[in-house]
């Protein structure tokens, strides 16, 4: 509590008031201290059984070897780069594809029926098949069609099969949040004379993209992961020159160096998603209706 | 001005089983202010969408200036855009400011102009003491101002007709009178209404005429000194006994 705090309610503070404020300031010691105590007795246990294992040194040595992290994190860093490349270009794909299969199962249009049987039949398909099945399928399937003016290079269909797997779910992120859109606002777009379109564009849509907004960043911390999928189909990303580089020496440490650049990316982001949560529920509980 | 602005005629609606509008018929002329009036769960606020065409009717007629729009062959959105409505809830846009609620259907639908649409709504803004709002979310405004702004959002289409579905139903007491007065403002103008309202004395004030409601039909229908004040059927007395002692 501050001076000007105090002021504020007058002069002086009673002394029932200040009793209260040095109960609370014991009370916030109190839990500081017990939780710094619980987490250094954890941690110090779960350390000390660790280094004395009888299979530590060998572990220590294949694992935490701060020379083979040295020797292979330049490749590794190049090969993340293509991560992130990747990531970047299947997210705009995904953002893409994905609304416009939510907005097609969104519709009740009669006209539209083929197409939304169509788009509920992929999202179905789609979520029911590991990503790792379709990607052997697409990635050594269709090149191996030699079809005329298709390409074959890996990487594209790496990608592809990351956008055609994502947008599956991220759809029915989209379509989460266009179903939560009071149908008030429908009825209030609609007596105003705006097309059942038009409504979706500019009172629907924006609103449901506002509320999905972490959803779909908890997407996108596992799209980022998932991109060392592509290390399978021979993809030169982190994840696959770290193999190389064990392939090479036998030591594991190159593993852990792919695992702390994937972390340095995905943290901040989930951490941001969190922030956006938390903001979002305290915008919802400000709002009085 | 002698045919009438909007005439309905027979108009049945059933949700499944329940029978919410039963042969209700009403004729409204121009610069006409009706009231209706009755119970809870008696039709009203659904006599007002199906006006509004927001729900298919199963049997009757809706006709605006003589057309019937009713018609499912009609282009609903052709006749939406001539009849404005007032939510209970306000149902404003959350996402956007008082000037883009307001703006949006002009620029959209009438195609016009940014320019054009915002000097309208400004207009409207400063006529109804709420420019200083024009800026805000509708979140940062109090129920009554939410209100008004939804009433201009109406107005910003120059309807031929406003409805208002129990507009000060969900506000504070102390919040009430200010969207009431709007409403009496746009009726010494000439705007045509129908209003549905709790709000007895409001009704008598304002409405040439009343339309009183219950169980889905018409039980009575007249000035509003003969229906809220000597009404001839026992239904009609027993409501108007009820409200005089709740309010």
């Amino acid at each position: 509590m501050t001076e000007a705090e105090a002021s504020r309610r007058g002069p002086g503070i009673s002394p029932g008031r200040a009793r209260r404020l040095a109960y609370q300031r014991g009370q916030r010691r109190r839990s500081l201290l017990i939780g710094a105590v619980s987490t250094l007795v954890v941690f110090g246990v779960v350390t000390l059984v660790v280094v004395n294992s009888p299979g530590w040194p060998t572990v220590k040595e294949s694992f935490f070897s701060w020379e083979d992290f040295k020797a292979s994190f330049p490749e590794i860093l190049t090969g993340f780069g293509r991560n992130i490349r990747i990531f970047l270009i299947a997210e705009v794909f995904i953002l893409i594809v994905a609304l416009i299969v939510a907005i097609i199962r969104s519709t009740r249009s009669p006209l539209l029926t083929p197409l939304r049987l169509a788009a509920t039949a992929y999202v179905d398909l789609i979520r029911g098949i590991p990503t790792i099945i379709l990607l052997f399928l697409l990635g050594f399937g269709v090149p191996a069609l030699r079809l005329q003016g298709v390409p074959n290079s890996q990487e594209f269909w790496a990608i592809t099969t990351l956008v055609i797997s994502y947008s599956a779910y991220v759809a029915e992120v989209y379509r989460a949040g266009i179903e939560s859109v009071h149908e008030s606002q429908t009825a209030a777009a609609r007596s105003l004379g705006l097309s059942s379109a038009q409504s979706m564009r500019w009172v629907v849509l924006p609103q449901a993209v506002r509320r999905v907004i972490p959803p779909l960043l908890n997407d996108f911390v596992a799209l980022q992961k998932d991109s060392a999928l592509l290390a399978l189909l021979g993809v030169q990303e982190a994840f696959r020159r770290a193999q190389i580089y064990v392939a090479g020496t036998f030591n594991f440490t190159a593993y852990l160096a792919a695992a702390l650049l994937f972390l340095i990316f995905t943290i901040p982001l989930a951490r941001f998603t969190d922030y956006l949560i938390r903001r979002q529920r305290e915008r919802v509980a400000g709002t009085s209706l | 001005m002698s045919t009438a602005l909007l005439e309905v005629r027979g108009l049945w609606k059933e949700f499944g089983d329940l029978t919410v509008l039963a042969d209700v018929s009403l004729s409204l002329r121009t610069h006409e202010v009706m009231a209706v009036v009755g119970p809870s769960g008696s039709g009203k606020s659904t006599l007002l969408r199906c006006i509004n065409l927001l729900e298919p009717i199963d049997d009757g007629q809706i006709l605006l200036d003589g057309v019937d729009i009713s018609d499912p062959e009609f282009e609903a959105d052709q006749a939406r855009r001539r009849i404005g409505i007032v939510f209970q809830s306000f149902n404003l846009f959350p996402h956007l400011t008082v000037l883009d609620n307001i703006t949006l259907a002009p620029r959209k639908v009438l195609k016009t102009s940014e320019e054009e649409a915002q000097i309208t709504a400004q207009h409207l803004l400063d006529r109804f003491d709420l420019a200083d709002k024009r800026d805000e979310y509708p979140d940062r405004l109090s129920g009554g101002q939410q209100q008004r702004v939804a009433i201009i959002r109406a107005l910003a289409m120059s309807p031929a007709l406003m409805l208002f579905d129990e507009p000060t139903s969900a506000l504070d007491p102390e919040l009430v009178g200010e969207v009431l007065e709007v409403i009496k403002t746009l009726a010494t103008e000439g705007m045509t209404m129908i209003v549905v309202s709790h709000e007895l004395g409001f009704a008598r004030d304002v409405a040439d005429a009343v339309l009183f409601m219950d169980e889905g039909r018409v039980v009575e229908k007249g000035p509003p000194d003969q229906v809220l004040v000597d009404p001839t059927t026992d239904r009609a007395r027993r409501f108007l006994s009820l409200m005089a002692e709740s309010g």
